[in-house]
């Protein structure tokens, strides 16, 4: 059935799909996985690092990249279309700063993005671009903004969100994990970023690369040192949690021994 | 020509300064708070005089192009790379419909290690000029402070 229906983008099929998009966002399922979280006085975006040849020079690879001095962006899916939108943004960053004499929102310069993105998949059979973003950054007002879009052009804003290799598994991580903490810490808004790449990549500094903005100041990369303390503390958090839980269970199958001996001595107290 | 811009090159700084912050039409002061300085970079900066719109429209969008260049490559361009780029707009626009009325002073500290002189300083005129100097000036002041700077200017400020 898709057969027919998915050469040319600009062809609805019968039952209301544009295959080509379809198939950009599976393009976008294959690439390595970014999440990002939004807190109150911090944004933070977390990608996974594929490991590179052994004769390849090992630069961060470019998977996090600054827009402008306050917005940062980091995609999942190809690597080629991430630089070609992140060209054009940049232009209509400063673009912006000049006409208006304003930065850019990070909602005007995700919808930019997303038109963009959106006009590939409407004509002159022109693939869409294969990949999804997440953008953060701080309005002039101060306040801290997570967006994310996708090939089809939509766009959303997130507390905390995961795009590319397992993003439905992180993202219900997220789901289950952003608590009020997270967002009122800086320090707990990095932890969970950190936790939510940790469910679908190996653990270890060399595995994930971190970014975190705080108002008014630049982008700034974690050091391998930095991430893995907080690797460190998740998982002694872990181990600790886990003994909990063990001492839960073995609780649990020994209640009716405890309860007696407490009856026991409340009746010698009395005397 | 009434608006001044001066810029003094030392061992290991540029000094760039304007007159007051007015802008005069004919008897009367339009402004009170006229800025002709425009930065560029971080270690970059312009001054810029001439017709008050010119001025503003040409350094801002000589200052966005180069910070637009530091977005997408992620360093930032010395004073001399600056300079030329400014020359190269004010001299393809002078034979075009839009022509800029502005004399410039390009002055910075070079952040490229590997640069011989760091203090760079550059004047480009209206025609699109482009002279590197230890003390450059636009306006009537430069007959003075181009005389002055010739008797007075030495190495080691």
């Amino acid at each position: 059935m898709a057969g027919e229906y998915d050469t040319a983008i600009t062809v609805f099929s019968p039952d209301g799909r544009l295959f080509q998009v379809e198939y950009a966002q599976e393009a976008v399922k294959k690439g390595s996985t970014a999440v990002g979280v939004r807190g109150k006085n911090i944004v933070v975006l977390g990608v996974e690092k594929k490991a590179v040849a052994v004769l390849q020079e090992d630069r961060t690879v470019r998977k996090i990249c600054i827009l402008d001095d306050h917005v940062a962006m980091a995609f999942a899916g190809l690597t080629a279309d991430a630089r070609v939108l992140m060209h054009r943004a940049r232009i209509e960053c400063q673009s912006h700063r000049l006409n208006v004499e304003d930065p850019v929102t990070i909602e005007y310069i995700t919808r930019y993005i997303a038109d963009l993105q959106q006009k590939y998949t409407q004509g002159r059979g022109r693939r869409p671009f294969g990949l999804s973003t997440l953008i953060v950054g701080f309005d002039y007002d101060g306040s801290p903004r997570l967006y994310s879009t996708d090939p089809s052009g939509t766009y959303h804003e997130w507390k905390a969100n995961a795009i590319g290799r397992q993003a439905k598994t992180v993202r219900e991580y997220l789901e289950k994990s952003y608590t009020e903490t997270t967002y009122e810490s800086n320090h707990e808004s990095i932890k969970l970023c950190i936790r939510a790449l940790l469910e679908v990549v190996q653990s270890g500094s060399k595995n994930v690369e971190i970014a975190v903005m705080l108002r008014h100041k630049q982008l700034k990369t974690l050091s391998a040192d930095e991430v893995e303390k907080y690797i460190a503390e998740i998982e002694k958090e872990n181990e600790i949690e886990a003994e909990k839980k063990k001492q839960a269970k073995q609780i649990g199958s020994s209640t009716t021994t405890t309860a007696s001996s407490t009856l026991t001595t409340q009746t010698s107290k009395k005397e | 020509m009434v608006e001044s811009i001066i810029g003094i090159r030392g061992k290991d700084f540029v000094l760039l300064a304007q007159d007051a912050n007015t802008t005069k039409y004919g008897i009367l002061n339009m402004k009170f708070d006229t800025n002709r300085l425009f930065k560029l970079s971080e270690h970059c900066a312009m001054l810029a005089a001439g017709e008050p719109g010119d001025v503003v429209q040409f350094a801002e969008y000589v200052g966005k192009n180069i910070q637009l260049y530091k977005m997408i490559n992620g360093i930032e361009l010395s004073p001399y790379a600056c300079a030329n780029f400014t020359r190269h707009e004010m001299a393809t626009s002078l034979r075009s419909r839009n022509s800029f009325l502005a004399n410039v002073i390009v002055g910075g500290f070079s952040t490229n290690e590997r640069d011989q002189e760091r203090a760079q300083l550059y004047s480009i005129d209206y025609l699109g000029a482009m002279i590197s100097a230890n003390v450059v000036a636009h306006g009537f002041c430069q007959f003075f402070a181009l005389a002055i700077g010739d008797r007075l200017w030495k190495e080691d400020l």
